[in-house]
């Protein structure tokens, strides 16, 4: 009997399953950071909203990189439906605490997903997503230095307009 | 030669291996599904809330309406059909994963 099955895709659905939840999670990220931009605008910070912005660019990047990936191989990925983004934040810091909860909690989802695949022998997605890994490595690196600048500078007097002023150069060198 | 895959009280699913496609026989009628097909009706059955029906007392929610695309059969199922269907397609899943590990392990076999 032919093996349809493997003829279709070559992901197991517990795998097709787990990067289309890993879909939603993107977008989600992307949509959080939006709804941040938003908040950091309305309040005066522009240089976090360009950042913000330039972080929701890169999720729904990301998103769409494992939604093809899903679609090469023969799976079906999914749009993700995406409910209760926040819009309202508690205070500057408060954004950025957020922000690098979500890419540890982004960090904690993939490897459960490249964990899964090593036990199923599933190498083609673990080689896919060590790209993933390595960029979350750059992912926390930058918004955890954006938080460290809240402790250094300190937000007391033109203290958040320092810190707005420096978000836009934290970046990251191998 | 379609090959049965699985069977249940209720229907059967057989594959055709020359077509490439599976085929439902169920409820006195017989339908060809693409693999595609076959996946997309599965998760549609998956994701039904059956507990939910059974609670909603609105007679119109004792039957779901499951029209696909690439289907040429619209699925008008009651909550014991949807069950049944359910079970016919979680064995034949089965079934599939049984043969795509026998498959490997033949084409191991020989690449060893």
């Amino acid at each position: 009997m032919k093996d349809l099955l493997r003829l279709k895709t070559s992901l197991t659905e517990e795998v097709e399953g787990l990067l289309n939840e890993q879909i939603k999670m993107e977008a989600r990220s992307s949509a959080v950071y939006l709804a941040m931009a938003s908040w950091c605008e309305r309040h005066g910070f522009d240089n976090s909203a360009n950042f913000f912005y330039r972080q929701s660019d890169e999720e729904r990047g990301h998103m769409l990189k494992i939604f093809k990936y899903i679609n090469d191989v023969g799976g079906a990925a999914v749009s993700p439906e995406i409910l209760n983004i926040p819009s309202e934040f508690d205070s500057f810091r408060g954004v950025f605490e957020e922000a690098l909860q979500q890419e540890i909690a982004v960090t904690q989802s993939l490897n459960r997903i490249a964990g899964k695949c090593q036990k199923l022998l599933d190498f083609t997605t673990f080689n896919f997503l060590a790209w993933f890994l390595n960029e979350q490595v750059e992912e926390e690196y930058i918004a955890r230095r954006c938080l460290e600048l809240f402790e250094v500078i300190g937000e007391e007097g033109v203290g958040q307009y320092m810190i707005d002023e420096q978000i836009v150069k934290v970046t990251y060198e191998v | 030669m379609a090959r049965v895959i699985f069977r249940n009280e209720s229907g059967c699913l057989y594959q055709d291996d020359q077509k490439a496609c599976f085929i439902l026989e169920y409820g006195g009628h017989s339908t060809s599904l693409s693999v595609p097909c076959f996946f997309c009706l599965k998760k549609t059955i998956d994701k039904i809330d059956i507990a939910a029906m059974i609670a909603d007392p609105d007679p119109a929610a004792d039957v779901e309406i499951i029209s696909l695309h690439g289907c040429d059969r619209c699925f008008v199922l009651t909550i014991a059909e949807l069950l049944n269907l359910k079970e016919l397609f979680a064995g034949a899943r089965t079934m599939l994963e049984l043969n795509s590990i026998l498959q490997e392990r033949i084409y191991g076999t020989i690449m060893v």
